[in-house]
């Protein structure tokens, strides 16, 4: 078992800047300075202009071009832009090749970004409180895999046949073969960061939700996500499809009803067309 | 050298040009249906996403690429404008992946690869080779030149159909 060089893998990893979490909080305070958060957003010039970017690109639908941090918090609304630079501060973690999963270089990404946008879809089946959680806890569920990809890679071979010969689901071999399973792994990046204890706990149960007692809403919501975007197909990996479905989120969810899969299923490809601007943003 | 001509979901793509390829990436529930004349040495590759149409919501403008039965009724349609004949066509297919231990819940990848082959079937068109179900997410191939489907397992290697 490795977890004692995961762990040290995890310690090298750049730390997430703490405006981060700072934001998060910020999204949630009733009583913020709008003009405080925007200085923050500001102070990192590189970081504003490419959060004004994409709230330019046609996902957000705004009629004329936002020039400032400020202007795009008062048309977008906080949330939004807490979201957009989640999505800037996030992108140099989750857009580099993880040749462990067979992602090629934006794969995960792209995977991840469809994992947020499923679970704002979600989080409303639900009625989720704070979509733009949600959304957070999607777009980071799968960020333990950049940490985990070199030693997933070292057992490919093992984990395949626990899957395939002894019906283990992905991340039960994972913790069979390396000794931590991704989810895990990003959880505890998270908590280095300093992330929200909620948010932290989503990552960690996303395939299981079950396990949840902070925020099981939340951790059944990213686990919806997760499965709608696999079998979307967006961002396969060597993974494919080799996790379990928890059927009480389903149901929870509502998803038992006829058809109803197949529906959410089309209006989160919609919405994947539509942020086809994004993806192709990751660089910038 | 030939085009490729790449497929997004809910998309598909024809040529008539035997230098070219089509290709399909990320297939995980979804269905990649190709379909070819040997004669003509033409064909084309949709890849649907849902088994049926009719469970389509109102609220969207509607894409017929996105379901199995109008996306294989506009591919055909497009291949016989290219002069393909129907009795000539051979299909082959990939994807239907499912989650482990899949629930009736969430189902779809069986229920594409199945909508599919009826589809086929009903419309008396040869399926030559398929590489259906798991839970691998893989991409797909078709070669005009001589019909020859790759279907690559993501992690695992590659298939010939």
């Amino acid at each position: 078992m490795n977890i004692q060089a995961v762990l040290a893998r995890v310690d090298t990893l750049p730390p997430m800047p703490a405006v981060a979490v700072e934001l998060l909080k910020a999204a949630r305070d009733p009583n913020v300075d709008l003009a405080e958060v925007a200085g923050w957003i500001e102070r990192d010039a590189a970081m504003a202009a490419n959060i004004l970017r994409l709230a330019n690109s046609p996902f957000y639908g705004l009629r004329a071009e936002v020039t400032s941090i400020r202007q795009a918090t008062s048309l977008l609304g906080l949330r939004k832009v807490v979201q957009i630079a989640l999505m800037v501060l996030s992108s140099r973690y989750l857009a580099p090749a993880q040749e462990g999963y067979a992602l090629a270089s934006g794969e995960l990404w792209k995977s991840s970004l469809a994992t947020a946008v499923a679970a704002e879809l979600v989080a409303r089946e639900c009625r989720y409180r704070d979509p733009s959680v949600a959304y957070t806890a999607g777009l980071l569920q799968d960020v333990g895999k950049i940490v985990l990809a070199d030693f997933v890679s070292g057992a490919l071979e093992e984990i395949q046949r626990l899957v395939d010969d002894e019906g283990l689901s992905w991340e039960e071999a994972e913790r069979q073969t390396v000794g931590i399973p991704h989810p895990e792994v990003g959880a505890l990046l998270l908590e280095r960061w300093n992330f929200p204890e909620a948010l932290v706990e989503a990552v960690r149960c996303h395939h299981h939700p079950a396990g949840a007692q902070i925020d099981p809403a939340l951790a059944r919501v990213s686990h919806l996500a997760n499965a709608l975007t696999m079998t979307a197909g967006v961002g396969l990996g060597a993974d494919g499809l080799a996790y379990g479905l928890d059927e009480e989120s389903a149901r929870a969810a509502g998803l038992e009803a006829p058809g109803k899969v197949d529906e959410l299923l089309a209006e989160l490809a919609a919405k994947l067309r539509a942020a086809e601007s994004l993806f192709s943003a990751r660089d910038g | 050298m030939g085009a490729v001509h790449v497929v997004g979901i809910s998309d598909c793509k024809v040529s008539g040009d035997r230098a070219d390829t089509v290709v399909t990436y990320a297939l995980g529930s979804c269905v990649g249906i190709a379909l070819y004349d040997p004669h003509l040495r033409a064909g084309g590759l949709l890849h649907v996403m849902l088994p049926d149409s009719r469970f389509r919501g109102i609220s969207r403008e509607f894409n017929p690429y996105m379901y199995a039965d109008t996306g294989l009724y506009s591919l055909l349609q497009q291949l016989l404008a290219l002069g393909c004949r129907k009795e000539r066509l051979v299909a082959k297919l990939a994807g239907g992946a499912n989650m482990l231990r899949s629930s009736a819940l969430l189902d779809i990848g069986k229920r594409n690869a199945d909508a599919s082959r009826d589809l086929l079937g009903r419309e008396g068109i040869l399926l030559a080779g398929e590489s259906l179900g798991g839970t691998v997410g893989r991409s797909m191939s078709l070669e005009l030149q001589a019909g020859i489907v790759t279907v690559r397992l993501l992690g695992r290697g590659e298939e010939v159909l």
